[in-house]
């Protein structure tokens, strides 16, 4: 049976017509034998009538719309990048280009070009694996070593091991069972110092950096006793990603 | 894929079909940004952007859904990403007196005459009162009215806009109208509209 102080907490929903049929009558129920109840529903329905009126849209800056209608006339998806779209692609080939263009900040030597350059490759190669993906399920790809994400529902989709500066780096491409991708990089080195506006958290005795850009969050970490740098890139939840992180990190 | 992006014909009829039905949602994209970021340089800017990723993921929307909701969503992502994180708002709300002063609210409306919005203290603030009021609430209660008060979504709509449940909807929009309720006093007893 709930109480008052329950029932308040959805008298505004009732007020809104958002309550199921069940709970909108045991609510109505509850205001035919309490006044205070009744009182508040009352004072709710005024206060929503009254606000109703108060809100008014705030006027648009003038030039707005043009200005972005220019914009989106700006917007070039065909040509290079064209050939290779498809809503996966794109999602996939945003979080990779983010994930290559990582190392510029990490990394202390300038190699912008080859960063660049390679980001291009990738985005070739791991953009025309995902596209064909599901054709691909009969040919297993060999899992990673470190990243392995398989024991959590991740399928492996495309990977790439290259060499940079003369370390190796390693890049998976998963995909999660609500068709999620997480892009997972590992690559060697001995110390590396965070991105500006990167945060740090500490979960089961690890550090792991966190970072946020464009709708993509970031966790990284330095395995213990490996030199490696390991990276995941997804636009799941921070909080997801980093539980993700924390269960690799702990198993390693 | 609802649209085809092969020819330029077919690009410059994609732009057009959003222009009419997308487009037609700017004020209502303009005012959220506003209240979300509380800046209208920013505000603008935010939309600038959500357009255009909207336009870029526009294969994705579903033609007949609520294409409101679905900029609402772009736009809280990118809010959310991007704007908020560098200026979280710290939450320590005492409901606790939030509660009390309400409560004193509710007895005096009962004196007020039944029924009249205009016996209401706040019907006799300005507009712009209401909107600061509003944007006085921290992000999670501000963006919950400003998404069914403001933007009129559905509970459901709101909490996919929210990535939470229909529930903390509910809780939200009957926490952040006391919430709102209280602020509107302050501004009322400042104003001298009542006597505290």
């Amino acid at each position: 049976m709930m109480d008052c102080q329950e029932y308040r907490e959805i008298i505004a929903a009732h007020v809104d017509g958002a309550l199921s049929s069940e709970e909108g009558l045991a609510v109505q129920s509850h205001l035919d034998r309490c006044a205070r109840c009744t009182q508040r529903f009352l004072w709710e329905t005024q206060v929503k009538k009254a606000l109703k009126e108060k809100f008014s849209g705030i006027p648009i800056i003038p030039g707005l719309k043009e200005r972005i209608l220019d914009q989106v006339g700006e917007t070039r998806r065909e040509g290079f990048f064209g050939r290779f779209y498809t809503p996966h692609a794109l999602a996939a080939a945003f979080v990779l280009l983010l994930i290559v263009a990582i190392p510029y900040f990490f990394w202390e030597g300038r190699f912008q070009e080859e960063v660049f350059t390679n980001a291009i490759e990738q985005y070739q190669q791991l953009a025309q694996g995902i596209a064909s993906a599901p054709e691909r399920a009969s040919t297993p790809i060999p899992p990673a070593q470190l990243l392995d994400l398989s024991p959590w529902g991740y399928r492996l989709l495309a990977r790439q091991t290259q060499q940079v500066k003369g370390k190796e780096r390693r890049v998976f491409v998963y995909r999660g069972t609500e068709n999620e991708y997480v892009v997972a990089q590992e690559f060697e080195r001995s110390d590396f110092s965070p991105p500006s506006g990167a945060g740090a958290v500490r979960r089961s005795n690890q550090d792991f950096i966190i970072y946020s850009r464009e709708g993509v969050n970031l966790i990284a970490w330095k395995e213990k006793d490996k030199d490696l740098l390991c990276i995941l890139a997804s636009s799941l939840p921070q909080e997801r990603l980093l539980g993700l992180a924390q269960k690799i990190a702990t198993r390693s | 894929m609802p649209f085809s992006l092969k020819s330029k014909e077919s690009k410059e009829a994609l732009r057009a079909e959003f222009e009419r039905v997308a487009l037609l949602h700017l004020s209502h994209l303009y005012t959220a940004a506003c209240y979300l970021t509380k800046d209208k340089a920013e505000a603008e800017d935010l939309v600038q952007e959500t357009y255009l990723r909207a336009f870029r993921f526009f294969d994705k929307f579903e033609p007949g859904t609520n294409c409101k909701a679905w900029l609402l969503s772009i736009l809280r992502n990118l809010f959310i990403n991007r704007y908020w994180k560098t200026k979280r708002e710290p939450e320590m709300v005492d409901w606790e007196k939030i509660d009390q002063v309400y409560d004193s609210l509710v007895e005096q409306g009962e004196k007020a005459k039944e029924g009249n919005p205009e016996s209401l203290f706040f019907s006799h603030l300005m507009d712009h009162e209401v909107e600061e009021a509003l944007k006085g609430l921290p992000e999670e209660y501000r963006t919950a009215i400003l998404l069914v008060d403001i933007e009129e979504l559905s509970y459901e709509e709101a909490a996919k806009v929210m990535e939470c449940a229909v529930g903390t909807i509910r809780s939200r929009i009957s926490r952040g109208r006391r919430m709102l309720q209280v602020a509107l006093r302050d501004y009322a007893l400042k104003r001298g509209v009542i006597k505290g």
